[in-house]
């Protein structure tokens, strides 16, 4: 339902007229539960107005500057969303470096409990 | 689970010998050693190191880092040398996020990254601890060492399962040996969107001076 993606076709046609930033890939937790998904990233050092998160179907990606001294380019991963998710209520909260991102299943692929009733 | 031989190939089909692999690049033991400690947790990875050329890899796929082959099919009209060239491009990207992203280990003591400047009249050192709060770190200063210490939990949230876990609890001790005597009553330490900063104003006697020239 979630694939990860590499570098996006748009930024491969800029890759050949100049260099690309340095890419830094930051370490990625993903969770899911019946209602949905969880992406848990470490972004050290990104301030919430930086952070960019598009959702350009199917694929979300998040990319922040990342400026530490010696170690400046830009964070950013990839992810493909299935068909099995709601768009419209990603949620994204940034707090100290840690970003999570909340992805609802639609209602469709929940998985269902089903009660088995006694005659 | 046994290092694979060529984990790193990519098999071209050809119609009669049944296939040619352009890249027997066999990952060396270093390589492979991180990757089996980050992945061992994943029961689905021990079938198939990295599901390049295989199909049976089930769950991995689904979150495969390396579509290179998908990536090169869905380019339009590449000449053979120029997917050649980006199968390239992918290989060296994949073995250099592999690098980075194992960088961070548990246990190793590299975390968390660490730099140092110095500013003239101070030392600056930053720490990347996304997801530590204050109180959690603590931070010991004599004349010439400096000492971090502190902790990061990292639960899997209740009633969820894990796809993917690249994140660690870490427990970490670290000590530097500073580069110039300071002055440990005016240091200054911050935290502040996960990074943690140090400002160690020096002791008098390692300030920079201006020696002024006379004339006689």
């Amino acid at each position: 339902m979630i694939a990860e993606n590499g570098t996006g076709s748009a930024s491969r046609a800029i890759e050949k007229t100049r260099p690309a930033a340095r890419r830094f890939v930051p370490p990625v937790d993903i969770y899911e539960h019946p209602e949905g998904f969880l992406i848990v990233a470490d972004l050290p050092g990104v301030e919430a107005e930086d952070l960019s998160i598009e959702y350009n179907p199917p694929e979300l990606a998040v990319t922040a500057p990342r400026a530490e001294p010696g170690e400046s380019g830009v964070f950013e991963r990839r992810f493909e969303l299935g068909s099995g998710i709601e768009p419209s209520t990603i949620a994204a909260e940034l707090k100290a470096g840690v970003l999570r991102i909340e992805l609802k299943k639609s209602a469709a692929v929940r998985s269902r409990r089903i009660t088995v009733q006694a005659p | 689970m046994r290092q694979p031989r060529a984990d790193f190939g990519i098999l071209i089909p050809l119609p009669k010998s049944g296939g040619v692999n352009i890249f027997s690049a066999v990952p060396d033991r270093r390589h492979w050693r991180r990757f089996r400690e980050r992945y061992a947790r994943l029961p689905s990875v021990e079938k198939s190191a990295f599901g390049l050329a295989s199909k049976e890899v089930v769950m991995l796929s689904r979150w495969n880092d390396f579509g290179v082959l998908n990536r090169l099919a869905a380019r339009e009209s590449a000449s053979p040398f120029e997917a050649l060239d980006d199968l390239r491009r992918e290989m060296n990207r994949l073995f250099f996020d592999f690098e980075r992203s194992s960088a961070p280990e548990q246990g190793s003591g590299a975390w968390p990254r660490v730099s140092l400047q110095d500013t003239g009249p101070a030392l600056l050192v930053r720490a990347e601890v996304p997801g530590l709060d204050p109180e959690q770190l603590e931070v010991n200063v004599d004349e010439s060492t400096l000492t971090l210490k502190g902790a990061r939990e990292d639960r899997v949230p209740d009633g969820y399962s894990v796809h993917r876990k690249e994140r660690h609890a870490y427990t970490f001790t670290r000590a530097f040996s500073l580069p110039s005597k300071v002055d440990a009553e005016q240091v200054k330490a911050e935290i502040k969107h996960g990074i943690l900063t140090i400002t160690l104003p020096k002791a008098k006697s390692a300030q920079p001076r201006q020696i002024s020239v006379s004339s006689s």
